[in-house]
């Protein structure tokens, strides 16, 4: 082959094909399949012999060609409107609809490239929070990419033991939920760190908070911050 | 005091978009959009007459302050913020997936793109491009994504009307 292709260059297999469709200048709507199938399968076996992994979307493009290329031997099939349904309708409408984005999202860079040119102030991101006069004082939800942040960093103040004994650590989602329930439920609100304590174990705090997911989820309780960086509370719900 | 005056210091103050709302809170008055719109441009006259490197931008439903694209080689260094939003184009496109189809779940963003986006999400929603929709307001079990107004002060719109209106981008979606 004469052309040198880079994995990096192709955001996906959807990509790939757009390029070959592109490059040989193929008509979208009437793509030959048993050629595109041939250039895809031998950039995948390129790819194999230099010893980079295939990723699974790769292979599953190589396996839905191959069967859109068995099929278009098999005699055609007809729909209830008595129309030939063509094999390659599904990719072709999926390569068109990626393609639309492709296409945007070059146009999106370009507006982003042209408008970072023009400089806002500047500011102490730690002083964001208080000078951002749009910011809501009263209470608000809480969002679930908060809560999750604030899990994460929970989690790496954790002292990673170098020595590690082998304990035997059964929590369940159900007993963790029975406890924040008994926590909660001769109160109108909890604080979060109040149940998730430092000196617990990593599979508690996780057990606890996959408990705390479940209990939002079910309407059980809210979470609330007044405002950033707050401490975050639950709201009993049944109250 | 000078109503103008006050708007040009309040926008001085406030790094973030200001919105018309917002002005009228902070000078405790009724004026009319027409009337903050008019000062603003009134304002914006004043600086381009002066040759200032500066002007007033109506961006996010709201005014801020911008330099012109002149100088942008020579405070570049400053704003290390610019760095943190270099796009990937893999980011660019899942962002693009969700600015038209919002609120979007992340299996439908990946049917598009026709590959796993895990990384590019968080990475967007890290850096507060997008986030997640409340799920009262989808009523829906999956997370579903939107962009937020971040994105909209990083590529300089007013509105997400401002980008499907784009001649540019409506040729592309015919």
């Amino acid at each position: 082959m004469s052309y040198k292709i880079n994995i990096d260059d192709f955001e996906g297999p959807l990509d790939l094909l757009l390029f070959f469709i592109q490059r040989d200048k193929l008509n979208i709507y009437d793509i030959p399949i048993s050629k595109i199938t041939n250039d895809f399968l031998n950039y995948l076996n390129d790819i194999n012999d230099k010893n980079i992994e295939i990723g699974a979307d790769f292979i599953y493009m190589a396996s839905l060609l191959m069967k859109i290329k068995s099929k278009m031997l098999l005699p055609q099939e007809i729909n209830e409107e008595e129309e030939i349904i063509d094999p390659r309708q599904d990719l072709v409408l999926k390569l068109i609809e990626y393609k639309k984005f492709k296409e945007i999202s070059g146009k999106i860079s370009e507006m982003g490239e042209n408008y970072f040119k023009k400089h806002k102030t500047l500011i102490d991101e730690s002083l964001q929070s208080s000078s951002n006069i749009e910011d809501n004082i009263d209470i608000v939800d809480l969002d679930l990419y908060k809560l999750i942040k604030t899990f994460e960093n929970l989690i790496q103040n954790i002292p990673d033991n170098k020595l590690h004994e082998v304990v035997n650590e059964s929590y369940s989602i159900k007993d963790q939920i029975a406890i924040i329930n008994k926590k909660i439920t001769n109160k109108t609100k909890l604080a979060f760190s109040s149940i998730f304590k430092i000196n617990h174990s990593k599979a508690y705090l996780v057990c606890t908070f996959i408990a705390l997911l479940e209990m939002i989820k079910n309407g059980r309780i809210k979470i609330e911050q007044k405002k950033s960086y707050d401490e975050i509370y639950l709201i009993n719900n049944n109250n | 005091m000078n109503e103008k005056l006050i708007i040009e210091t309040i926008l001085l103050a406030c790094p973030d978009s200001v919105s018309s709302k917002t002005i009228r809170k902070m000078l405790n008055s009724d004026l009319s959009d027409k009337k903050i719109e008019s000062y603003i441009e009134s304002l914006n006259n004043e600086y381009k007459s002066l040759n200032k490197g500066i002007y007033i931008d109506y961006i996010n439903s709201g005014y801020q302050f911008r330099t012109h694209v002149e100088y942008h080689k020579y405070i570049d260094f400053v704003n290390n913020d610019n760095q943190k939003y270099k796009l990937s184009n893999a980011a660019l496109e899942v962002l693009s997936i969700v600015a038209f189809k919002q609120p979007i779940s992340k299996i439908d963003i990946e049917s598009i793109r026709g590959v796993d986006s895990s990384g590019v999400i968080k990475k967007l929603l890290d850096n507060k491009i997008i986030k997640i929709q409340k799920f009262k307001k989808t009523g829906k079990k999956l997370i579903h994504y939107v962009t937020t107004s971040n994105f909209l002060d990083l590529f300089g719109l007013n509105d997400l009307d401002e980008l499907k209106n784009n001649s540019e981008i409506k040729e592309i979606l015919k």
